[in-house]
């Protein structure tokens, strides 16, 4: 701590002579580098709140039931509602609770690539209802 | 005493000690930056530690 102490104690900078301009470029690269990597951060936060489903105490991600999963956008949940049940099971699995297709195929007792072709189909027909209104 | 230069010098040759030197000597500036609404973020803070490592190993050292 003694140490920790010694090391700190520096001379004031008035940027003259090498070792206060290098000092000076140091710093200035490191309050670059922290600005952005604290804006990044809280640009990251603030992006993963925004989607997050809220859950009730002690339940994890994954236990929450599809349902509880708040759709505000009025046109998507008219075209969510037109699909099929096994396919909105399969892209609510995937998309809002992040399971592997795999884990799907495992959990619905189906073939991988049905599950994959399924969802892609589904995305697809998604994607054109919207892009359609 | 030694000089931030110095000290930049033998945390790049993998000097623990005065990186972690060069680590305490921001130390105020990080906690400043981890204040985030008022309320102190430990992760951001841990994030911010790591940057300082990264900008170490980054920094190049002019040739004056």
């Amino acid at each position: 701590m003694v140490e920790f102490e010694k090391t700190i104690m520096f001379p004031k900078n008035d940027n003259i002579g090498e070792i206060n301009i290098i000092q000076n470029q140091f710093t200035a690269y490191l309050v670059t580098a922290v600005r952005r990597r604290r804006k990044g951060y809280l640009e990251s936060k603030a992006k993963q709140e925004r989607y997050e489903i809220p859950l009730t105490a002690g339940e994890s991600r994954r236990d929450a039931p599809c349902e509880r999963v708040m759709i505000n956008h009025l046109h998507l949940q008219c075209v969510l509602e037109k699909l099929k049940k096994r396919e909105l099971r399969i892209l609510t699995m995937k998309v809002l609770k992040g399971y592997m297709l795999q884990e799907i195929a495992d959990e619905l007792n189906a073939n991988c690539d049905a599950i994959r072709s399924t969802y892609y189909r589904t995305l697809k027909r998604l994607k054109g209802e919207l892009e359609d209104k | 005493m030694n000089t931030c230069k110095e000290m930049l010098v033998r945390a790049k040759a993998d000097g623990m000690d005065a990186a972690q030197a060069l680590v305490n000597m921001y130390r105020p500036l990080m906690i400043k930056a981890s204040f985030v609404d008022g309320r102190f973020d430990e992760d951001l803070y841990q994030e911010l530690q790591l940057t300082v490592l990264h900008c170490i190993d980054c920094f190049q050292l002019p040739n004056l």
